[in-house]
């Protein structure tokens, strides 16, 4: 009963336009003052609840995210912000692309538009945080790496591009 | 993990992104440094690579509008319009007087609830938590400007090659100025703030300070130049839209650092609310948008100044329902050099907001940055096309 | 016995909690927001102690895992040293400067976990919160020397008997100035500086470990007000039913919070490190030494000022 009072949200942007970022952090702001439902946002995935996901997922992003997301302590959730997230949005065929985001990470609440209202992303964080005492709980140390040690990581992007073999000539 | 220099000092790397606080969009900076100070960064974008220009290339052109438009959400009128300007330069296509001056008001809006977001982010990143809140408050005064005239808080759908989609009926046009008069009270509370509180100067005089030299020498653009001296602005230069008819100066200041930023931004803020009231009051009567035929093949390449800078759009036709080529310039990606000498001996406590103070917008920059096997290599004009990379 | 210590430390975690629950909603009101519940501390707390708790690749898993302990277990025997209300003193002699230890003894875990973490970020921080430490700490001992030197005693419970800030109203100011930096919020909030530090030594910390480590805060920041309350304002006041004590003192600590840490974290930006030493080593350690310098002296100038008013 707590957890649905107490969502902390790690924000994380793969690659967003900034329009949902913009957003998302306008949920702070005094109109639509999140803090009332107690949704505060941390700087460190340790300290979060709620993984809130904005943007389609670029191959750069990829591994920094599912890093992210190991390192959010259970029970956890995760909410996609936006289109991109949810089905790649405009951004459907490009060759940096990962995404969607289910296809990286479990996802349990989609709050689509392009980009949505601030009171959708906090009502889609609330829905989240509600669902959290259904979850696991999870016990034990698993061995996970360090905050800085996944920033620091060098990107090695394999080139195992999915437009290689698909993408037609310049599309036309 | 810690290596000690011949001083005692630790030396330490710390990285700042991909994902930080500080950061709203995903970057990197690696920096080394010896107790508070920074003695080297490096920085390293690509994170955000969408791959538009290419999508570009393989949607006709109706849709490329609304890709544009994605490129970055908060330059999400200054990308469509150097976009729908650069089509309608190649097939001569005469735009109406008042989807013109629509377009600037839309532009200028965006320029003000760009540089509000600017303040309220700057505050952020010293800590200073109330600034923040204050004039997001204020800037969603702003966001219901934009969404009473075209429906949506944060994309416009505004543009249209040959003009634009929604008109402002006389109604709007009256709510429109009664928020803009209220937008300059705050403006004005926004810069007081700025100018007399002590701890602000503290966390922002002398910090993250570009010499005009400097400035040139490395390309910096928009109010990160105009906060060094460089006295540039794309719309008193190129009169592109509506500007032709308006006289504005350029705002300046001298120093270069973190105040000096904050106040260009402000007076730029306090410019464009003149400037839009000006727009409202002048809005010519007559159609918002013509018809266009074929689309020649053709190039053409301009300039807008988007809130963060000079925005380059190279545009070329081939006659298909197809662009041939569609590069993008964004301001950061000119900016970006201008970090190496803010953060040089800077300490680890003035990252973030030197990070923010020139407006970093990674989501337009990234435009190719192809790291293979974690090196740095050239893509050839051939492997770009057919997306081989 | 051990009635009135359950008491003690029961009134020492509900009160410490609480507190953070008026700063909080103190600092939304004058940032024009509707702040939190009174209770989110409360929610934050037992939320984070449901949590998993991972200890990730750390230095030194053992320090890592200890500080939150260490941190809590110092302060739930400094609540029971410091005396609530018009209760007295567990320990005798000296109790005073027990407390001052401590009462260090949170931001020294604090430095420990964080270095003990082997991140760069907790390393910034732990290093950050030294030079915090040693700032603050400074006038605010010269200041309880000042008093404990005039009341002749380290004992709180003869300290208490007078109302000190009517004798010595520059260490008392002094002292209350300490306050938001002993709270660590902004713009003291160096050590965490989330923007800055991602959240410093905090930052490999997650669940029950977080959760004790902030409560070790929490209970820091309480029981620093709590003692300036003791000693400054004395517990002469307190000679009603010990319910009604127990609320009027902590409506007094209350107040301290709202006015010295809350509204000063809502007016001003997180200054630097190198900052803070020049701050708290300037002013009021002056003020703080004034005051010792002008009692050893022989100067009651709080005498001279109100002697025409009988006071």
């Amino acid at each position: 009963m707590f957890r649905a009072r107490s969502p902390w949200v790690y924000f994380i942007n793969t690659g967003s336009c900034n329009g949902c970022d913009i957003e998302v952090l306008a949920i702070q702001n005094p109109r639509y003052s999140a803090e009332r439902y107690g949704v505060l946002r941390v700087g460190s995935p340790r300290h979060a609840d709620v993984l809130v996901v904005t943007g389609p997922i670029t191959k750069r992003m990829e591994d920094r995210l599912t890093m992210i997301y190991d390192q959010i302590p259970n029970p956890k959730a995760v909410v996609a912000v936006g289109s991109c997230p949810t089905s790649n949005g405009i951004f459907d065929g490009g060759y940096s692309l990962t995404g969607p985001l289910d296809t990286v990470i479990p996802v349990d609440v989609y709050v689509m538009g392009c980009p949505p209202r601030p009171l959708n992303i906090l009502s889609g964080i609330r829905t989240a945080a509600k669902m959290l005492d259904s979850k696991r709980k999870g016990r034990g140390a698993r061995p996970t790496a360090r905050f800085d040690e996944a920033m620091s990581k060098e990107t090695v992007i394999d080139p195992k591009f999915r437009s290689s073999d698909n993408v037609p000539e310049a599309g036309r | 993990m810690a290596e000690v220099n011949d001083r005692g000092f630790a030396k330490l790397k710390v990285p700042i992104g991909p994902s930080h606080p500080a950061l709203e969009e995903p970057a990197r900076f690696l920096f080394e440094v010896e107790g508070e100070k920074v003695i080297d960064v490096d920085y390293e974008i690509g994170y955000n690579h969408r791959s538009i220009e290419r999508l570009c290339q393989e949607r006709p052109f109706s849709k490329i509008v609304y890709l544009v438009e994605r490129i970055c959400g908060i330059c999400s009128h200054a990308h469509p319009l150097n976009h729908v300007e650069r089509v309608e330069d190649i097939a001569d296509i005469e735009v109406p007087e008042r989807a013109k001056y629509i377009r600037t008001i839309y532009a200028e809006l965006e320029r003000i609830h760009s540089h509000m977001l600017w303040a309220g982010i700057a505050g952020e990143e010293i800590g200073y938590h109330s600034l923040f809140m204050y004039t997001w408050r204020e800037r969603e005064k702003v966001m219901d400007l934009f969404e009473m005239l075209s429906g949506n808080r944060v994309m416009h759908g505004c543009n249209k090659i040959g003009g634009v989609k929604w008109n402002i009926s006389d109604e709007q046009a009256r709510s429109a100025l009664g928020v803009l008069s209220y937008l300059d009270t705050a403006a004005d509370k926004i810069t007081k703030s700025v100018l007399k509180d002590s701890s602000i100067a503290e966390r922002g005089k002398g910090v993250g300070c570009l010499s005009k030299e400097d400035a040139i020498r490395l390309g910096a653009v928009g109010p990160n130049a105009r906060a060094s001296g460089v006295a540039e602005d794309t719309r008193v230069m190129c009169k592109y839209a509506a500007y032709g008819d308006f006289d504005l100066e350029p705002q300046i200041a001298k120093d270069g650092d973190v105040v000096a930023q904050a106040l260009v931004r402000l007076a730029e803020l306090k410019q464009s609310i003149r400037l839009t009231e000006e727009l409202i009051a002048n809005l010519p009567d007559g159609p918002i948008q013509v018809e266009y035929g074929e689309i020649p093949p053709g190039r053409s390449v301009g300039r807008v100044e988007a809130p963060r800078g000079e925005l380059i759009h190279y545009t070329e036709t081939n006659g298909t329902r197809f662009f041939e080529r569609i590069k993008i310039r964004a301001p950061t990606l000119a900016n970006i050099p201008s970090y190496v000498p803010k953060f040089l001996g800077c300490q680890v406590a003035d990252i973030p907001i030197i990070a923010a103070s020139i407006d970093p917008c990674f989501s337009c920059s990234d435009r190719v940055t192809v790291i293979k096997d974690g090196k740095r290599k050239i893509v050839s004009a051939q492997e770009l096309k057919t997306g081989r990379i | 016995m051990i009635a009135s210590i359950i008491v003690a430390l029961v009134y020492a975690f509900v009160a410490a909690l609480l507190l953070q629950g008026i700063r909080r909603i103190v600092v939304a009101h004058s940032q024009f927001r509707k702040g939190p519940s009174i209770f989110q501390t409360f929610y934050d707390f037992f939320k984070l102690m449901g949590k998993e708790s991972l200890t990730p690749n750390v230095t030194s898993p053992l320090l890592f895992n200890l500080a939150p302990i260490l941190s809590v277990a110092s302060m739930l025997f400094a609540a029971l040293v410091i005396p609530l209300a018009a209760s007295t003193s567990a320990v005798g002699a000296g109790d005073l400067i027990l407390v001052i230890y401590l009462l260090a003894i949170p931001p020294i875990a604090l430095i420990l976990g964080g270095s003990a973490s082997g991140s760069p970020y907790g390393a910034i921080g732990a290093a950050r919160e030294v030079a915090l430490l040693i700032a603050y700490e400074t006038p605010f001992i010269v200041a309880m020397v000042t008093v404990a030197l005039a009341a002749g005693s380290f004992q709180l419970t003869t300290i208490s008997a007078t109302a000190w800030i009517t004798v010595l109203p520059l260490a008392a100011i002094a002292a209350i100035w300490t306050l938001p930096a002993a709270a660590a919020v902004q713009p003291f909030d160096i050590a965490e500086a989330e923007t800055e530090i991602v959240s410093g030594p905090y930052v490999e910390y997650s669940g029950p470990n977080l959760a004790l480590l902030q409560l070790g805060q929490w209970l820091k920041t309480f029981l620093y007000a709590s003692l300036i309350a003791t000693v400054f304002f004395g517990t002469t006041i307190y000679h009603f039913e010990p319910v009604i004590n127990l609320i009027i003192q902590f409506a007094i600590i209350a107040l301290l919070v709202s006015a010295f840490i809350a509204f000063w974290q809502a007016t001003t930006a997180r200054t630097r490190v190198t900052r803070v030493l020049r701050y708290y080593w300037t002013i009021p350690t002056m003020l703080a030494v004034a005051d010792l310098i002008l009692y050893l002296a022989g100067v009651r100038y709080m005498h001279f000022l109100f002697g025409w008013a009988g006071l």
